[in-house]
């Protein structure tokens, strides 16, 4: 089972490192959003929203399976941020953290299946 | 990124748009008072926000800024004649005076009283800071005219130039608002090799060159924001780079003893006029050093540039533009970062006037749906996100405050080196080079 976004001991100006699309960055997306207050701050958790958004966009010109359905709940996490909605994006990004093909969309995954495609 | 709907939102500025409502609430530049000349001289053909119009000067030395098209056959009034307190329609004679009253209409009947009865549309205007400025927004509404630290210099202390943008407005804005691209497209590959821009700190070009990844820190103010762009110096100092985003279009950039400005101006949705201001408070600067800096100064200037919808202006393309692929020289590209030609503004121009486009804007309103943007572009977020929320209160009927406050313009950048690794420290420490008197 996933984590649930905490806020004990978040500090919203620190930025996570949006490296990978999975449920650990996510929940830690979670987080910082959870804990976030006040535009200053959630142009911080856009700007991160915007890196997972990239990741999944580059999984959706590849026609990897899934990869739309999670752009579209980014999108949806991305404006409810971007208008003080926290809670709909935390409601979004946790239909992203628990898609079930959200490993599959990761460039280092979808990379090792077209090589072994390859060979 | 930004959905389609928000980038249409924030790019269209026409009348009747919600961005081209917000942005009839303040002033704008239209034309600098050098350009313009003195009385009586050529009328100028100018846009902002999509209205074409016609700036004069009068026989008393007052300013006009006029509807394009006279109101009695939609003659353009350029052709007109300006002299004795007015500008005559080539057309029919009819007369206008600077305020676009109908003053003497020579082909109707001696008798009639028609011309006290028909005014063009005149648009309050006010010449401050070596600039005309035009408000072209409800007259209910009209605006405080911003209290920038440059309008109240002596002339001999300050130069404004401007120069053509050949798209959207935001473009130029959001390259204004982008620390993060001074390491890499204003660069040289010897950092000491790179003329030294007098507004910013000795070795300037060094420390942006020795750390190309700044940190950065947003904070929204009432008159847009502030943020920081922190980068690491190799004695464990901190070179921060301060610039204000001032709404709608303004940016003050980081700089020592001089003031650096640029105000962006849309002339429609297609084409944008950035003035770019440099001033001390208290030396005289050379007038040639801003054109020289900007890289405005070549051959081939011209005095006219035709807008993508056929309309004319009358301000010079400059040398470097897009249809001669800005002079690029792969060659120079040995020690320069990029090989364009006509200095900073021309580098900036390649980057944002080619951006991958909306398809049917003529290729000059970048497709922000499709960015993929790092946490180095976290201001530029804010940026949009802010004058989002400008827009939209504005269609709620929340008149923008900002608009009444010429007070809150006493701003300017500053470029600081300091111990402080946090951005609150810099404000604590340094806060009094961010205001103005």
């Amino acid at each position: 089972m996933n984590p649930e976004p905490r806020t004990e001991m978040v500090n919203p100006w620190h930025v996570v490192a949006v490296e990978r699309i999975d449920p650990v960055t996510t929940t830690r997306v979670m987080r910082q959003i959870a804990a976030s207050d006040g535009i200053d701050q959630l142009a911080y958790r856009e700007a991160e929203i915007d890196s997972l958004w990239s990741l999944v966009h580059m999984a959706v010109r590849a026609d990897i399976p899934g990869a739309a359905e999670v752009l579209n709940l980014l999108w949806v996490a991305h404006d409810s941020v971007a208008d003080e909605r926290q809670e709909e994006a935390l409601a979004a990004l946790a239909k992203v953290r628990d898609h079930p093909d959200l490993e599959s969309l990761n460039r280092d995954v979808w990379n090792v299946g077209e090589q072994e495609e390859r060979s | 990124m930004l959905n389609k709907e928000h980038n249409d939102l924030l790019t269209r500025v026409g009348r009747g748009t919600p961005t081209g409502d917000l942005f009839r609430r303040f002033w704008w530049p239209v034309i600098t008072s050098e350009r313009l000349g003195g009385a009586d001289g050529s009328p100028k053909r100018m846009r902002v926000l999509g209205e074409d119009l016609i700036v004069f000067r009068d026989t008393e030395g007052k300013v006009g800024v006029l509807q394009a098209y006279c109101p009695h056959r939609r003659a353009l009034l350029y052709w007109g004649r300006n002299e004795e307190r007015g500008l005559r329609c080539a057309y029919h004679g009819w007369k206008f005076d600077v305020s676009g009253q109908c003053v003497d209409m020579p082909t109707e009947p001696p008798d009639s009283t028609y011309a006290a009865r028909l005014a063009t549309i005149g648009y309050p205007a006010e010449e401050k800071g070596g600039v005309i400025w035009v408000y072209l927004g409800p007259k209910d509404k009209i605006a405080a005219l911003p209290d920038y630290e440059w309008m109240t210099v002596p002339a001999e202390n300050r130069v404004v130039t401007s120069f053509i943008q050949e798209s959207n407005y935001l473009q130029a804005l959001e390259a204004n608002i982008d620390t993060a691209h001074v390491s890499y497209l204003h660069s040289y590959l010897d950092a000491d090799a790179g003329p030294q821009p007098p507004q910013f700190m000795e070795g300037y070009r060094r420390m942006v060159n020795g750390d190309r990844s700044p940190r950065l820190t947003v904070k929204q103010t009432e008159y847009g924001l502030l943020y920081g762009g922190r980068r690491s110096l190799p004695d464990g100092k901190y070179y921060w780079r301060m610039t204000h985003w001032l709404a709608p279009a303004t940016t003050q950039l980081p700089s020592t003893d001089y003031g650096n400005g640029t105000i962006v101006v849309p002339m429609d949705d297609h084409s944008s006029m950035s003035f770019s201001l440099l001033w001390h408070k208290d030396k005289t600067i050379p007038q040639s050093t801003q054109s020289q800096r900007r890289g405005l100064v070549g051959d081939d200037q011209g005095t006219t540039f035709k807008l993508s919808d056929g309309y004319v202006i009358d301000h010079p393309r400059g040398f470097v533009h897009v249809d001669n692929d800005y002079l690029i020289d792969r060659a120079m590209e040995a020690t320069k970062f990029i090989g364009t030609a006509g200095g900073t503004a021309a580098e900036d121009r390649a980057v944002t006037e080619t951006m991958g486009p909306v398809p049917d804007t003529m290729g000059k309103i970048s497709d922000r749906s499709e960015e993929h943007l790092g946490v180095s572009d976290v201001a530029i977020v804010a940026a949009r996100r802010a004058l989002i929320r400008m827009v939209k209160a504005l269609q709620d009927g929340v008149e923008p405050e900002l608009a009444q406050r010429g007070d809150l313009y006493h701003v300017r950048g500053a470029d600081i080196v300091t111990e402080h690794e946090d951005f609150e420290g810099v404000l604590t420490d340094y806060g009094q080079q961010l205001v103005t008197a």
